[in-house]
């Protein structure tokens, strides 16, 4: 019995008008889909999604129809060959330096959960997906930022996230398949309320203070799509768009003291900050079969991090005296943000994956990736101190196949995994001014990391 | 019923609950535990700099960072290897009324036994030191009756080099080691007039610090004897303070000087002092300088406490860590001020020992 080696792209060709009329349609959509949107922020982000798709380089917009496509291009449900869960686990291990001194930077360990389940009516195929990264040691993490402490800004809080995406997909006709979805976040405002009487005597004797502390958690949602166009049996290509987020921090202290029952003391403290930023990124990408056991992805993302805002809080501090026995100051502090400098990259992600065995019950893939990410940030020259460097990742991984298991299973087993390095290429970061508050250092440093995911289909 | 099928059933039983206790041992070990923020990074040895404790100075005197357990005045101290090279003074038994005009908080030197220079030895896995020795007092008719202001370097050839400060000038003195006994170079000061040297050298020669009219200048010397003035008041002036209220610098005084290197700049001059301000407060504070020359000057003190700071001096520890020796203000059991002589570190958040246990 031969089986296609690469089922959801089986051969197909069409007409070149109708693919001319496909194109324009899809580049009419994909114009729709670019335009700049305001959304939220996820780990994948930082460490892809998937076993395949790591192990790749993150080489599989063109022609990824597993449960990663939820995050890798939600047009590739659709053409997944049947339902299909997958659960794995991550683990990422930093070591990341600053003048030779081991950062302070958290493991990231999630399990990864995802799910396809695609219906066919007539001869169109719809596909719903799930994909879940659920990290294992906090759901969430907002750190301030203190300007004169250098933080690995992209591995330290960044990840510390829940990613939950929910897509769709369609494949209206055999070559094409399209898809869409959303993912979810939250940012934070939070209000602390102190109200009552202040004894300037004996404050801690006489004083009747009472507190009240709301926190809101507000779902933000933003958008992905994508398609797939499987041009001849031997080439793909798809493009996907992820859209911007920007995780928020706001958070208000209100003071309403009466002081001694002769003047009410106001206080307030304003302070908003971003805590998360995803940039806008679209991922044009091509996969090449030249022959059925081997498979080469080419791809390149663009990320618009020029649109980053300040990571620096804005604050405002008020105080007011009523009566105004005393003087007291009115605006007696705060801060302004300070713009980061940042800039859009450009990263190239190439994926080959080889077909190694092949038999009636077994298929074992052997997978080799890598990507370079450009930094977005600049040398930090200034008073912020967001330490980054360009990134160097080399992946190796496999997938084995178990397809002969009925009547126990009618479908497949497939266990993935992968290990993977990336070397964050050393930078000297050289103040402007002699006299700043850290000084020049160099950071640098490399990320290990290796995971196993285990996956079901039903046909 | 047979053992084996006793042991079959508790097979049975087991491994569910096995399957539990692993389950709660991974899940446990991977729960969240929060982490510190990053920790501070200073290479730019600006500060704030902290004052060490009592576990890491051997040191239990106050104030807290003190270096040196001394029961007279001292007008600060700096560290040359494994010593400290200070001020000694001893209070007066029977001391004359307070010199009118002086600030509350300034030391009347009349009031104590005319200064001499004394040298102390580092207490061992400590940065504090114990009691000093006179090394050096005023027996030339230019020095009057005091010598003050040391600063030690060592020579390649080994040599100790003790620069002094005396009613006429700046002296100099050589001993064959650091720990070897001074004797006076010359038979005047080599710089007339001036006060508080701080000398560094390079491969260009020797640089000279020192205070004179409330400015501080710079002279330069090739074989660190003989002292050229090349400039007579280096700007130092702090930037333009956000608060108009904030009081006027008037004055500069006890330089400083260290070069030191980061890993974009193979030297950097940075030159520490002590201002002092229109409204009787005082504080230590720095500049920097690629050339020793061009300073760009740090806006706020180096020490962060609430007392005054002054007469700073600087030390380098071989992996780059600053040593700051300083002056904080104080008083004696009597009510008489005094500046006491402490040290501090920046990175700030550097330890050399565990800190001290509250009781």
């Amino acid at each position: 019995m031969t089986k296609n080696p690469h089922p959801t792209t089986s051969p197909r060709t069409l007409p070149d008008s109708i693919r001319l009329r496909a194109s324009a349609s899809l580049a009419a959509l994909a114009a729709l889909l670019l335009a700049p949107s305001l959304a939220h922020a996820t780990p994948p982000d930082t460490y892809g999604f998937g076993a395949r798709a790591r192990a790749l380089g993150g080489a599989v917009t063109a022609d990824v129809s597993d449960s990663s496509a939820s995050y890798h291009n939600p047009a590739g449900l659709a053409a997944s060959e049947g339902i299909q869960l997958a659960v794995g686990y991550v683990d990422l291990h930093p070591f990341l330096d600053i003048d030779g001194e081991r950062s302070s930077v958290e493991r990231f360990g999630t399990l990864e959960v995802g799910m396809v389940a695609p219906v066919k009516v007539g001869n169109v195929i719809t596909a719903f997906g799930l994909g879940l990264m659920l990290p294992d040691q906090r759901l969430a993490r907002t750190r301030s930022t203190i300007v004169t402490r250098p933080r690995w800004e992209m591995y330290d809080t960044r990840s510390q996230r829940i990613f939950l995406a929910a897509n769709l997909a369609i494949r209206p006709v055999e070559w094409l398949t399209i898809g869409a979805g959303i993912a979810f976040q939250a940012p934070s405002e939070l209000t602390l309320d102190i109200r009552g009487d202040l004894a300037l005597d004996d404050p801690e004797a006489n004083s009747r203070l009472e507190h009240q502390f709301k926190g809101d958690l507000t779902s933000i949602r933003y958008p992905a799509a994508g398609f797939q166009i499987e041009a001849t049996d031997w080439l793909s290509f798809g493009l996907s768009y992820r859209g911007e987020y920007t995780l928020a921090n706001r958070i208000v202290a209100l003071a309403d003291v009466r002081v001694m029952r002769i003047a009410t003391l106001e206080f307030l403290l304003d302070t908003f900050s971003t805590s998360l930023f995803g940039p806008q990124q679209a991922s044009l990408s091509f996969a090449f079969r030249p022959i059925p056991d081997l498979r080469i992805g080419l791809e390149v993302t663009w990320y618009d991090w020029s649109a980053h805002p300040s990571l620096i809080p804005t604050e405002e501090i008020v105080l007011g005296l009523d009566p105004p026995i005393v003087e007291v100051p009115g605006n007696i502090g705060g801060r302004s943000a300070i713009p980061l400098g940042l800039h859009d990259t450009f990263v190239p992600r190439i994926g080959v994956e080889y077909t190694a065995v092949r038999t009636d019950a077994v298929e074992l893939d052997l997978r080799v990736g890598y990507y370079y990410e450009n930094s977005p940030f600049p040398v930090q020259r200034g008073t912020t101190n967001f330490v980054d460097g360009d990134e160097h990742t080399t992946s190796i991984g496999f997938g084995l196949r178990l397809t002969d298991l009925e009547p126990t299973l009618p479908g497949h087993l497939q266990i993935n995994g992968y290990l993977l390095w990336s070397r964050i290429v050393e930078r000297t970061h050289v103040k402007d001014s002699l006299v700043d508050a850290v000084g020049d250092y160099t950071a640098g440093g490399d990320l290990l990391g290796l995971g196993l995911q285990l996956e079901v289909a039903f046909r | 019923m047979s053992a084996s099928k006793i042991t079959k059933r508790s097979r049975r039983a087991w491994t569910p609950l096995r399957a539990l206790v692993l389950a709660s041992i991974l899940g446990c070990a991977s729960l969240g535990a929060e982490t510190a923020f990053p920790d501070p990074v200073q290479t730019s040895g600006v500060g704030p700099f902290r004052p060490l404790d009592s576990t890491e100075t051997g040191i239990t005197a106050e104030p807290v960072g003190r270096v040196q357990e001394t029961t007279g005045a001292s007008g600060g101290g700096m560290r040359a290897g494994d010593f400290f090279f200070s001020v000694e003074s001893q209070p007066l038994a029977e001391p004359p009324a307070r010199t009118p005009g002086l600030l509350p908080t300034q030391v009347d030197w009349a009031r104590f036994a005319p200064r001499r220079i004394a040298r102390a030895a580092i207490r061992e896995g400590f940065h504090g030191f114990g009691a000093g020795t006179v090394v050096l007092e005023a027996n030339e008719a230019w020095e009057g009756d005091a010598v003050f202001d040391p600063w030690v370097i060592a020579l390649p050839d080994g040599r100790a080099r003790l620069y002094y400060a005396a009613e006429g000038g700046i002296g100099v003195a050589e001993a064959p080691s650091l720990d070897g006994t001074f004797t006076r170079v010359g038979d005047g000061p080599v710089l007339a007039d001036a006060a508080g040297p701080s000398v560094v050298a390079s491969e260009e020669g020797f640089s000279m610090y020192f205070e004179r009219d409330g400015a501080i200048g710079l002279a330069t010397s090739s074989d660190g004897l003989a002292f050229t003035v090349e400039i007579e008041a280096l700007t130092l002036d702090a930037p333009p303070s956000e608060d108009p209220e904030a009081p006027g610098e008037t004055s500069f005084h006890r330089p400083g000087a260290v070069w030191a290197s980061t890993v974009a700049h193979d030297r950097i001059l940075r030159l520490y002092f002590e201002v002092r301000r229109d409204d009787g407060t005082f504080a230590a504070t720095m500049a920097a300088s690629l050339d020793g020359r061009d300073f760009e000057r740090l806006a706020a003190p180096v020490y962060g406490g609430e007392e005054s700071s002054g007469a700073p001096a600087p030390f380098l520890l071989p992996d780059g860590t600053t040593l700051l020796h300083f002056t904080i203000d104080a008083r004696g059991t009597n009510r008489e001020p005094f500046r006491a002589p402490v040290v501090g570190v920046a990175p700030s958040f550097l330890r050399f020992a565990d800190p001290p246990v509250e009781e």
